[in-house]
């Protein structure tokens, strides 16, 4: 078996708020192998930009990593310094950004930004970087790159932001994407065009790819795997077909019935009745059993154990658990 | 019939490209080039295209957020420009917008709490015990909590951050609202509860919509009509039942070809080459440049609006029979 590119082990992250400690995500484990995309999906709120500041050492001030383990490559990125990151952050391990506006400086020309990533990893000449930046800006569908290379983030579009973000993210040829809902702000045009960027990258690179997205359609579209969470936990991973067309979770089978679309024009959309539980009112057990309608007795007393399904399919809930399936 | 509540006439917004010599001639980013159209009351109006063809700035034009190059935007029959500044504040009361990017339009140094309350401060809204309650109750609509009030907006996951943007634009109980992306950070489950809940405003309160959004799916949910935009230009326009089902502009039957999660690969139509620049768009019919159908007249002369049946309307030659005609024979 290929040895994984990062693996994340037994993971609990918590905020220290003004009036306590409260856990933000619990025994997350997972790992991601060269040229595997893994997605994660989840209700907002669930951690799921947590979970990906936690392995690029950027979680905001407040929280910490109570336990657990992060591997990249034999580095414990745990214990990296910060001069360390500073290399490889950007080089080896990227972000792209939920909102663009938060990874954009809005005083300096996008070009710039770009290939200032290049300025920082590389000794390449200042002509070359112009080149690979301007290149680069095509590349994700920017085709007019000489003009807006001079541009002001404000000047751009959401979506031709978006794209910028995207660009300082691959410039380096990172060997890990976290990608942090891409193409949410993107038309389908562009989005596959996109999509396809990441699928060569994929493929000639051996990149790997986290992938956060709330559309199944790009979910299944790109990704080889996929994590659900639910409150800070993964309560449901496998193969991207397994999940969608045999998803076994209850919160999972909820999220795939939410799809809109236009058949249903008229009707009330399908939702999970309920909230995602706020940091302060998570208690043990599991903590998706207020809003479960198959809910059992001991779903409110103990957090299940991880079932495993088939292959890499495996599922945290009581349902499936042996002494669950002789009760129902 | 029912009203129009906002009129849109021969919209144009310009922006100034910054010369990069002196002796450059001045040139303009034409990101709105002649769109007219209007919105009923109680109506959703769906506006989708590619990215960078003018759909925000169409939102900001109507809400008055930046000036215009040319054209009028009547709201209730008024022309907004001629608002004296009592006018424009009661106004600026009824019409919202949900800002495409959240985490640039929260103010980061206000907390959750503030941020709601302050609308219904300035516009005088019942006493302290009210703006509270409806604070509290705003928040539960978009599905938060009082555990959210003290939080600043850097301390929320984006979804938050879209939902709070979201309460923030419905506080004031408005009569028409742009929600420009406002949905599209949310997964599935979230953002169908949200839908729910402007729908249920709109029965409510005969709110006004103008949804922008890329997700095809949720705005052929959402709209009662579409627009489609090009390169500053809207080229179909019609019910959400026709357009969206048959669409007839080359440039919409490839946009809505490539719903992901619901066509065949094959049926998707991909686009070539790039999106022109709109400081210096093509001639003729600003999509020729990669319809697969153009003819000779497409590269000469902009095409004029037709009709197809009632108010589904597009603007291209194929459906002009005598430039058809003249470009055959
Ligand atoms: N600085 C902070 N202080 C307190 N709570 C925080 C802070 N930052 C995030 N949180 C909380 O942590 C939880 C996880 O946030 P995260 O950003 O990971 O959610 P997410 O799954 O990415 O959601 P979304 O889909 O909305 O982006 C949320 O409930 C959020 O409110
Ligand atoms: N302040 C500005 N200065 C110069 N050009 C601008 C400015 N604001 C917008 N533009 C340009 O106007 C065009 C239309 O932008 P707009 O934001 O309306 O697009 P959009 O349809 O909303 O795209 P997206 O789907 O990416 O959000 C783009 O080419 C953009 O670069
Ligand atoms: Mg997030
Ligand atoms: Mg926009």
């Amino acid at each position: 078996m290929q040895t994984p590119i990062l693996s994340i082990e037994n993971m609990d992250v918590s905020f220290q708020l003004s009036d306590g400690k409260y856990k933000a995500l619990e025994d997350i484990s997972f790992s991601v192998f060269p040229d595997e995309v893994v997605g994660i999906v989840g209700e907002s709120g669930c951690g799921k930009s947590l979970t990906s500041q936690a392995i690029l050492g950027i979680l905001p001030k407040n929280a910490q990593v109570d336990h657990g383990e992060i591997a990249y490559k034999n580095n414990n990125l745990l214990e990296m310094k910060e001069n360390d990151w500073q290399e490889i952050r950007g080089s080896a391990l990227s972000m792209i950004f939920q909102e663009p506006m938060t990874a954009l400086n809005p005083l300096l020309t996008v070009g710039k930004q770009i290939s200032e990533v290049l300025k920082k990893h590389t000794n390449l000449s200042k002509k070359t970087r112009k080149q690979k930046t301007i290149s680069m800006m095509k590349e994700v569908g920017l085709s007019r790159a000489e003009e807006l290379y001079n541009s002001y983030p404000h000047q751009l579009s959401g979506g031709m932001q978006q794209r910028i973000v995207i660009a300082i993210a691959l410039i380096a040829e990172p060997d890990l994407i976290i990608a942090d809902e891409p193409t949410t702000a993107l038309d389908v045009t562009i989005q596959a065009q996109i999509l396809e960027l990441f699928r060569k990258l994929k493929q000639y690179r051996k990149t790997s790819i986290i992938f956060i997205s709330h559309d199944w359609g790009v979910i299944r579209h790109i990704c080889d795997r996929v994590l659900v969470m639910y409150a800070g936990r993964i309560v449901e991973q496998g193969s991207v077909t397994e999940i969608i067309s045999n998803p076994k979770h209850p919160y999972t089978k909820g999220l795939i019935q939410s799809i809109p679309d236009h058949q249903k024009k008229g009707e009330e959309l399908y939702t999970i009745a309920g909230k995602v539980p706020s940091l302060k009112e998570r208690k043990g057990g599991c903590p998706f059993a207020d809003r479960c309608s198959s809910r059992l007795d001991i779903c409110k007393q103990q957090f299940p154990e991880s079932v495993v399904m088939e292959g890499t399919h495996t599922v945290k809930c009581h349902l499936y658990l042996k002494g669950a399936v002789e009760t129902l | 019939m029912t009203e129009a509540l906002v009129e849109l006439e021969n919209i144009h917004k310009y922006y100034k490209q910054r010369r990069r010599k002196l002796t450059d001639k001045n040139k303009y980013v034409k990101a709105v080039h002649g769109v007219s159209f209007s919105v009923k009351e109680g109506e959703s109006f769906g506006l989708v295209g590619e990215s960078g063809s003018g759909k925000s700035t169409v939102g900001q034009v109507i809400l008055q957020l930046t000036d215009l190059t040319q054209g009028s935007v009547r709201y209730r029959g008024k022309d907004v420009a001629s608002f004296t500044k009592r006018n424009l504040k009661d106004w600026r009361k009824k019409v919202q917008i949900v800002f495409q990017d959240p985490y640039a339009s929260l103010n980061p140094k206000k907390t959750v709490g503030w941020i709601l309350n302050e609308p219904l401060t300035i516009h005088k809204m019942g006493d302290k015990y009210y703006r509270k309650n409806k604070v509290l109750q705003t928040l539960e609509d978009v599905g938060l909590d009082d555990s959210y009030l003290n939080r600043y907006p850097h301390e929320l996951s984006g979804g938050q951050r879209q939902r709070v943007a979201i309460a923030s634009a419905i506080i004031l109980n408005p009569e028409f609202i742009v929600i420009d992306e406002g949905v599209s950070a949310l997964d599935v489950s979230v953002q169908a509860q949200i839908l729910n809940l402007l729908k249920r405003l709109q029965k409510k309160y005969n709110l006004t919509y103008l949804f922008i959004s890329h997700d095809l799916n949720v705005v052929q949910y959402f709209c009662d009509r579409i627009a489609v935009m090009y390169l500053g230009e809207i080229v179909e326009i019609g019910k959400t039942e026709e357009l969206g089902t048959s669409p007839r502009h080359p440039y919409a039957e490839a946009l809505f070809s490539s719903i992901l999660l619901h066509d065949e690969e094959e049926k998707r139509i991909v686009l070539e080459g790039d999106l022109p620049n709109p400081a210096d768009p093509p001639s003729g019919c600003p999509f020729h440049t990669r319809c697969k159908y153009a003819m000779n007249v497409c590269r000469v002369t902009k095409p004029t609006t037709s009709f197809f049946s009632g108010e589904h309307k597009v603007s291209c030659h194929l459906y002009n029979e005598k430039d058809t005609v003249r470009n055959i024979t």
